[in-house]
């Protein structure tokens, strides 16, 4: 992957990825900071990404588990100084809906998060699903199905709930 | 896959914050960054080999009773970077094995880290096993993309007893999770038999559903030399008496990992030379 391939990967893919882990971890601050540090490892190790032949994979992945890993602890530490030096983000806020979509998905058990992104945002079939996961295919297939229909199911309270607030 | 409900999650896509070219600075930063502290912890594996040799062949020194002071071994706290971890591993030559030093951030790309890193033999958040614990740790990952794959890591301690203990703590955890309820979905450790190295543990993570046993698990098989510690696992599938199925997961995983439990001599109080 030389350097205009990467330019044109990381214009194509960061915008995609970083919706796909705001919905794994619910804050798209932490979404950003960790996508783009996954963008800088995945210049450091482009060798690797050229031979892995699924670089959005990669990147994904690795941010996800920035997020969670202790590096994200470490940073955290650090975030006050951080925050004064960053640049300033360039996405617009998101809108009401997209909060209690991102939301709902918090309150599912991570193992159906996980799927659900993956199936539905990130456009991967039930079997790539089940080989990113480690999980055998019926199972992520029925991690989808309850999943699907918690999601709907907490939308649905979200809705009633503030339709009773607005009545 | 298209469905309404996420269709607002992609409506409107955030933008970079930071050119490519600056990420790829920043990239490159890393990368040197990476290669020197590598650098560094040979030169520091060398120093701790080297030291009490320069001490012991020293004759300038005070001299030493050997049988009033006997002297601690010195455990090999380092994993070199030519350590064979992946002798044996590839199911098929034609595709290498990845393999990396450890830096948890950087295992974090592969599919399988939380296993690389860390066992939950009964699914707790606080794991029986984890790689923070050691001093240095390596991992190899092979996998053609349709197979389970096959995952080694390497752990080394401050000596012998740490090892002894980390290994102990998943025998535990493995022998008193408790059971599943029947009926239901999850993942059942069950420990299986094994004899590799100075002390080993093996296990498999049967995946159960309504019926019971589906026949597919990961089995795990836990080697302890001296102060490091391998663990080696992979996916398996079979029919059959499901026991006996395991079992032989568990021979056949044995068999694979001889040449590198062989290499793990070095972290033995008795070194290569007994063999």
């Amino acid at each position: 992957m030389d350097e205009h391939d990467f330019d044109d990967f990381y214009a194509a893919s960061y915008g995609r990825v970083v919706a796909q882990v705001h919905a794994l971890v619910g804050s798209r601050d932490e979404a950003e900071e960790c996508v783009q540090e996954a963008f800088v490892r995945a210049w450091a190790h482009r060798r690797q990404l050229s031979a892995d032949g699924h670089p959005e994979a990669w990147v994904r992945t690795t941010a996800h588990r920035l997020a969670v890993s202790r590096w994200r602890r470490v940073v955290r530490g650090r975030r006050p100084v951080d925050r004064a030096l960053a640049a300033p983000s360039q996405s617009p806020p998101p809108t009401e809906t997209h909060v209690a979509v991102v939301a709902a998905l918090q309150r599912l058990p991570e193992a159906q998060r996980l799927v659900l992104v993956l199936h539905h945002l990130a456009d991967l079939p039930v079997s790539e699903v089940a080989r990113e996961v480690g999980a055998p295919e019926g199972t992520v297939k029925a991690r989808l199905s309850r999943g699907r229909t918690a999601l709907a199911a907490l939308l649905a309270d979200t809705a009633s709930a503030e339709g009773a607030t607005h009545a | 896959m298209p469905d309404p409900i996420f269709d607002e999650l992609t409506r409107e896509l955030p933008q970079p914050a930071l050119p490519a070219a600056e990420v790829r600075r920043l990239g490159d930063r890393r990368r040197r960054r990476t290669r020197a502290a590598t650098a560094l912890a040979a030169v520091a594996a060398v120093a701790a080999i080297a030291a009490p040799v320069a001490l012991s062949a020293g004759g300038g020194g005070r001299a030493i009773d050997p049988v009033e002071t006997p002297s601690p071994h010195e455990w090999v706290i380092t994993i070199a970077e030519d350590f064979p971890l992946t002798d044996g591993m590839a199911l098929d030559p034609a595709i290498p094995a990845q393999t990396g030093p450890l830096d948890p951030a950087e295992a974090e790309s592969l599919q399988r880290l939380d296993a690389l890193l860390s066992l939950h033999p009964c699914g707790d958040r606080q794991p029986a096993w984890t790689i923070e614990d050691s001093l240095d740790g390596a991992w190899a990952a092979w996998s053609d993309g349709k197979s389970g794959g096959e995952f080694r890591t390497l752990a080394v301690y401050r000596d012998g007893a740490s090892a002894e203990e980390a290994l102990a703590r998943v025998r535990k955890e493995v022998e008193t999770c408790p059971a599943a309820e029947p009926g239901a979905a999850a993942i059942q450790p069950v420990p299986l038999a094994s004899a590799a190295g100075e002390e080993s543990f093996a296990y498999v993570d049967h995946y159960l559903d309504k019926d019971g046993p589906t026949g597919m698990g990961t089995v795990y098989l836990l080697v302890r030399v001296g102060n490091a510690l391998l663990l080696h696992q992979t996916y398996h599938e079979g029919t059959g008496q499901l026991a006996r199925v395991m079992q032989a997961a568990v021979d056949d995983l044995q068999a694979r990992s001889e040449p590198v439990v062989r290499s793990l001599c070095v972290y033995s109080e008795d070194g290569c030379d007994g063999e």
